[in-house]
C-alpha cells in the first residue's frame, strides 16, 4: 500500500442522537423521523436541500426486513439517493464520508438505529447471527463470544464476582438501549461561517476472520489493520495527537484492549462519555454512537483531535477507526 | 402469526412471531464434517498455502482465499484454547450453568468449539481451574447421532 494524498476535508454539520433504555412510547420509525428532523434542523437543511441518505439498521433484532424501504420516508429520503449498510452503524459513518469524498453531492444525512427492546428475546434474535453448521448447533451469542474472549485474559484464580459468563460480570457488559444516531456530512463549501462541529481526518476499517476458532482473540488484529489504514492512505498519524478516543466493544476488558493497542499518549482520555454500562448502546449501532461521542468532544473544544473505534461482529471480528479534528487540515 | 394489540392512554403493542424455516444447503465439505461426526471422527481440511488444517472444515481458506485442498482426519483430544461458564438463562440455550470451550484437536491448526460436559459446575472455581487454557480435553459423541454438529462435546482428559 502507497502514501497517497491526504483526502478532500469533509465537515460534520450537526449530530443528534435519540437513546432510551426502553423507548416504549415511539415507534421505531418515529423515532428516524424525530432524529432525522432534527439533525437536519441542527445543519441548517431540510428535505429539500438534503441530497443523500446512508442509513443502517439491525433488521433482525428490530423485526423489520430490509428496513431501509419502510424507513426512507421518515429518514428523509423519499425522491433522495438512499443506501442501507447491512453491517454496522461506523460503517454508515465511513460510507457517508466516501460518498462526498467521491464527488457524489455536497451533503449527505448519516443516520443508525436499533430498537432491541422491540425484540422479545434479544439473545435469541442474536443467534441468527451465527453460521447455521456449526456454531447455530452450539449456540452462540454476543455475550458468550465475549466472555470466550475475554478467558484469553483473566487466569484461573482471578477474583470474579457473579459472573454472567464466566470471566465476565454485568459491570463488564455493554448496558442495552433503544438509540437513532444521525449525523450530517458537507463538503469544506458548504460550511458557514460558524463553522461545522468537526472535520473528519480519515477512517479505516478491517475485517478478520468469522471463525473464532481460527482468530488469535488477543492480537486485534483488525483494529491494527483499520489504523494502519489510516495512516496510509489518509497519512493521519497513528494516535500521538489524540485527546480523546471513543471505543465501543464488546466488553470493558475489550475495551482496554483495543486501547492499550492504540499506543496512546499518557494525556489521553479513553471513553470520557462514559462506560459501556454509563453509555447505553446497542451492539449494531453503538461505533456510530462512540464517533458522535468523539464529535461532541471536539465539537465542544474538549479534544482537539479525537478518534472513535468501532469493534463489531463475534468478539471483535471487525474494526472501523474514524479520526476528527476541530481545524481543517490537509 | 400471532398477533395482540393493546389499546389505551399506556403504550401500546403489536406482538408478532413468524415461523419462518430454512432449509440450508450444507455444501460437500460440511456434509463429510457431520457424516464423519456421526462415525466417531473428526475431519478438517488442508489450506496449502499455509499448511494450516482447518477445523471445522472449509472448502476454502479465508485468511488466503485460496481453496483447500486435502481431507485430514485429526485426533479427538486437544487442549482448550478459550472457554466460558454460562450463568444467565439464554432463549434456546441450555439451562444454565454450562460451559463451552473452543479446542484445538492433535492435527489441527484451528481451534473447534463445543460444549464441555463431566465436570460439576457447581464449584466454580475448581471449574474455572479445569477448564483452564492448556487443559486437555477428549471428543464425546452421541450414541444416536442426529447429523449436526450437536452430535459432539469435549470431556475433561482423564475423566
Amino acid at each position: 500500500m502507497t502514501t497517497r494524498t491526504a483526502p478532500a476535508p469533509i465537515a460534520v454539520l450537526a449530530t443528534h442522537e435519540l437513546v432510551a433504555p426502553r423507548e416504549d412510547h415511539m415507534s421505531l420509525e418515529e423515532m428516524i423521523f424525530a432524529c432525522s428532523s432534527t439533525v437536519l434542523k441542527k445543519a441548517g437543511l431540510d428535505h429539500s436541500t438534503l441530497e443523500g441518505v446512508v442509513m443502517s439498521g439491525q433488521d433482525q433484532i428490530d423485526g423489520r426486513v430490509i428496513s431501509c424501504m419502510p424507513s426512507a420516508g421518515p429518514a428523509g429520503g423519499v425522491g433522495r439517493d438512499v443506501t442501507m449498510i447491512a453491517s454496522s452503524g461506523d460503517h454508515a459513518l465511513v460510507y457517508g464520508w466516501m460518498r462526498l469524498l467521491s464527488g457524489q453531492g455536497s451533503n449527505v444525512l448519516v443516520i443508525g438505529w436499533s430498537k432491541p427492546s422491540e425484540s422479545v428475546s434479544l439473545a435469541h434474535s442474536q443467534s441468527v447471527s451465527a453460521e447455521p453448521f456449526v456454531l447455530r448447533a452450539v449456540g452462540m451469542n454476543d455475550t458468550i463470544a465475549a466472555s470466550l474472549q475475554a478467558s484469553r485474559w483473566y487466569t484461573p484464580d482471578a477474583p470474579v464476582e457473579d459472573p454472567v459468563s464466566w470471566p465476565l460480570g454485568a459491570e463488564d457488559l455493554p448496558a442495552d438501549a433503544d438509540a437513532v444516531y444521525a449525523a450530517v456530512l458537507a463538503t469544506a463549501d458548504q460550511v458557514g461561517p460558524e463553522g461545522p462541529i468537526a472535520w473528519i481526518r480519515g477512517a479505516g476499517w478491517s475485517t478478520d476472520q468469522y471463525d473464532m476458532g481460527s482468530r488469535d482473540l488477543t492480537e486485534n488484529t483488525p483494529l491494527r489493520q483499520a489504523l494502519a489504514q489510516i495512516e496510509q492512505i489518509s497519512g493521519v498519524p497513528r494516535a500521538r495527537t489524540w485527546d480523546v478516543v471513543e471505543i465501543a466493544a464488546a466488553s470493558e476488558p475489550a475495551v482496554r484492549r483495543a486501547a492499550e493497542a492504540l499506543d496512546l499518549p499518557a494525556t489521553a482520555r479513553v471513553n470520557p462519555s462514559g462506560s459501556l454500562r454509563e453509555r447505553p448502546a446497542p451492539a449494531h449501532v453503538s461505533g456510530l454512537g462512540r464517533m458522535l461521542a468523539a464529535l461532541d468532544a471536539v465539537g465542544k473544544g474538549e479534544a482537539s483531535h479525537a478518534a472513535a473505534v468501532g469493534l463489531h461482529g463475534f468478539a471483535g471480528q471487525g474494526a472501523t477507526v474514524m479520526v476528527f479534528s476541530g481545524e481543517q487540515e490537509r | 402469526m400471532t398477533a395482540q394489540a393493546e389499546s389505551g392512554t399506556d403504550p401500546a403493542f403489536y406482538e408478532q412471531t413468524w415461523d419462518l424455516s430454512y432449509r440450508h444447503a450444507l455444501g460437500e465439505t460440511t456434509s463429510r464434517f457431520l457424516a464423519g461426526l456421526a462415525k466417531g471422527e473428526i475431519w478438517g481440511r488442508r489450506d496449502p498455502a499455509s499448511g494450516r488444517v482447518l477445523v471445522p472444515p472449509r472448502s476454502y481458506s479465508d485468511r488466503d482465499h485460496t481453496p483447500t485442498t486435502d481431507w485430514v482426519k485429526v485426533a479427538n483430544e486437544g487442549v482448550i484454547e478459550m472457554f466460558t461458564v454460562v450463568y444467565e438463562p439464554f432463549r434456546n440455550l441450555p439451562d444454565p450453568p454450562y460451559a463451552l470451550a473452543y479446542v484445538t484437536l492433535d492435527g489441527a491448526d484451528t481451534a473447534l468449539v463445543g460444549y464441555v460436559k463431566g465436570l460439576d459446575l457447581s464449584d466454580r472455581e475448581e471449574a474455572v481451574r479445569r477448564l483452564a487454557i492448556g487443559e486437555r480435553v477428549v471428543v464425546a459423541f452421541a450414541d444416536e447421532p442426529t447429523g449436526t454438529a450437536a452430535d459432539y462435546w469435549f470431556e475433561p482428559a482423564g475423566d
